[in-house]
């Protein structure tokens, strides 16, 4: 019991690190992400494939890789980072290329008809896009984007490799120079556990809500709606105006 | 037959000559439609005839690529002289339009979906523009239903909500594109009643339907249009009982299941 209450004095701080990197770099990512799902829907392929290259690089890179990239290569642009801030807009970017594509699928989603039923009420486009496609890309968006924040949560443990210690290198650390590495490995892993259970919990209950959208009797004009998030070499591509 | 107006009507619409190609199809080949004020013109046809090119044409949801479009009075399109986005947008103001898939906000109650527009567009106050709302969406007999979304409803009760929608920012004319081709068919009297009432209330309507009964009861007039053209045009008894073009004797046979 002791040891249960001195493990969490000493991980809970690890804890807040973890949380402050994955609020700041998912923050970036969806930012950045937002904006390349709007330019994925860009009807000029011009504008749509350097995109489509940049998200890909980021996709296929693992994020240990532009964490060191961004870490130990950029100052040989003269570019030095301090270790959080590195690790950070690496996870950003690498936030980014996901949530671009899930941010392109939910914008593709709104319903054309949806868009002139607003036109055909005289709703000006600034309005439109606030009152009508907003709300839905929001509604559709939420659920992929928490699985994302899950996955980037966890990611952060792997800032450890560049010495910036959340929870995992907290753990390991003292876990590694005592005789309780084992323990502290399963007190940091129910700390992980409760966290993504809550976001977990928290994506079922905005998915079922998203579902609402496409569900009921609602009777398209003959499209598909789409189920899930399509990939996005082959979907974004398609994307004509 | 539905009500007639009394006596001759000034001219609300004069569509003269629309044509409209897309790509290398020519879709519309020059039609010209005139419509009184209160009067009801349905439009019969096979499918991809260019019904829903012809309506949409008429709101500027599509650019007609060729004739001249006048409303009230005014001549507000020709090919010379393109329309600007401010001018579309008064005029689609009072053009209610109502589509065949509905197009309801899915993010958006009921009530919402009938006030948006009312606030945003035309400036009333949320406080006025809920209770023309409430009113309009009793009398399409959907007081029960104010707070649901969209996919809680049934198609019926979703295109009543779409034509309280469309009433509601006090339309000069009324375009229904197959209302009821997206409804289960013992869905569609509701729908088909409420337009009944507003063309016998004296509502100028364009409906573009398969629901000859329907079209019948309510429209002042009908047209025939295949092919890009209209092939005939009369009232609800020459075009159903006595039609005098052989392509329209056997559409109407063909819907109306007659071989
Ligand atoms: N945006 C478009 N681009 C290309 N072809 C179109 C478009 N809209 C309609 N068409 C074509 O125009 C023809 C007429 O369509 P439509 O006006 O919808 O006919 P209807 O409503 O009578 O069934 C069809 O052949 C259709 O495929
Ligand atoms: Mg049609």
């Amino acid at each position: 019991m002791d040891y249960i209450v001195e493990s969490l004095t000493r991980l809970l701080p690890g804890l807040l690190t973890s949380v402050q990197m994955t609020v700041v770099s998912v923050a970036i990512g969806m930012v950045l992400g937002f904006l390349g799902g709007l330019l994925l829907n860009n009807r000029h392929r011009g504008v749509r494939y350097p995109v489509i290259a940049l998200v890909e690089v980021l996709r296929g890179f693992p994020a240990l890789l532009t964490l060191y990239f961004v870490y130990f290569g950029l100052p040989k642009l003269d570019v030095v980072l301090d270790g959080f801030v590195a690790v950070v807009i690496a996870f950003g970017l690498t936030v980014a290329a996901y949530t671009a594509e899930i941010f392109r699928a939910a914008i593709a989603s709104v319903p054309r008809g949806q868009r002139e039923a607003a036109l055909s009420l005289g709703l000006r486009r600034n309005k439109t896009i606030r009152l009508i496609v907003l709300p839905h890309v929001l509604r559709v968006a939420v659920p992929p984007l928490l699985g994302i924040v899950v996955i980037a949560f966890q990611g952060t443990s792997l800032a450890i490799s560049i010495g910036q210690l959340e929870l995992t290198g907290v753990a390991l650390n003292f876990g590694m120079s005592t005789f309780y590495l084992l323990p502290e490995i399963l007190m940091a892993g129910a700390l992980y556990l409760i966290v993504t259970t809550l976001l977990t919990w928290v994506e079922i209950v905005s998915e079922r809500r998203a579902q609402r959208l496409s569900g009921g009797s609602y009777q398209g004009s003959g499209r598909k709606r789409r189920r899930g998030v399509p990939k996005i070499s082959t979907e974004a591509l398609r994307t004509t105006g | 037959m539905k009500t007639p107006n009394n006596g001759p009507s000034e001219v609300l619409l004069a569509a003269q000559g629309i044509r409209k190609s897309y790509g290398h199809l020519e879709i519309l080949r020059g039609i010209d439609l005139n419509l009184g004020t209160g009067e009801h013109v349905s439009i019969i046809g096979p499918s991809g005839s260019g019904k829903s090119t012809l309506i949409r044409c008429l709101n500027f949801l599509e650019m007609p690529d060729g004739g001249s479009i006048d409303f009230g009075g005014k001549r507000i399109w020709d090919e010379k002289s393109p329309i600007k986005e401010a001018d579309s947008r008064a005029h689609r103001t009072k053009v209610g339009m109502v589509f065949q898939s509905f197009n309801l906000f899915a993010t958006h109650t009921a009530l919402q979906n009938v006030s948006i527009a009312q606030v945003h567009t035309l400036g009333r106050s949320r406080k006025a523009a809920d209770d023309r709302s409430r009113e309009l969406l009793d009398q399409v007999g959907l007081s029960e239903h104010l707070d649901k979304h969209p996919g809680q409803l049934s198609g019926g009760q979703q295109q009543r909500v779409a034509i309280a929608r469309a009433l509601a920012m006090d339309p000069e004319i009324m375009l229904f594109d197959e209302p009821t081709s997206a409804i289960d068919p013992e869905m569609r009297v509701e729908v088909l009643r409420v337009m009944k009432d507003l063309a016998n209330g004296g509502m100028t309507m364009i409906s573009v339907t398969h629901e000859f009964n329907f079209a019948r009861d309510a429209a002042d007039r009908v047209l025939f249009l295949a092919g890009g053209l209209i092939v005939e045009e009369g009232t609800p008894d020459e075009i159903f009982s006595a039609p005098k073009q052989e392509r329209t004797q056997q559409f109407v046979n063909a819907v109306s299941g007659i071989v």
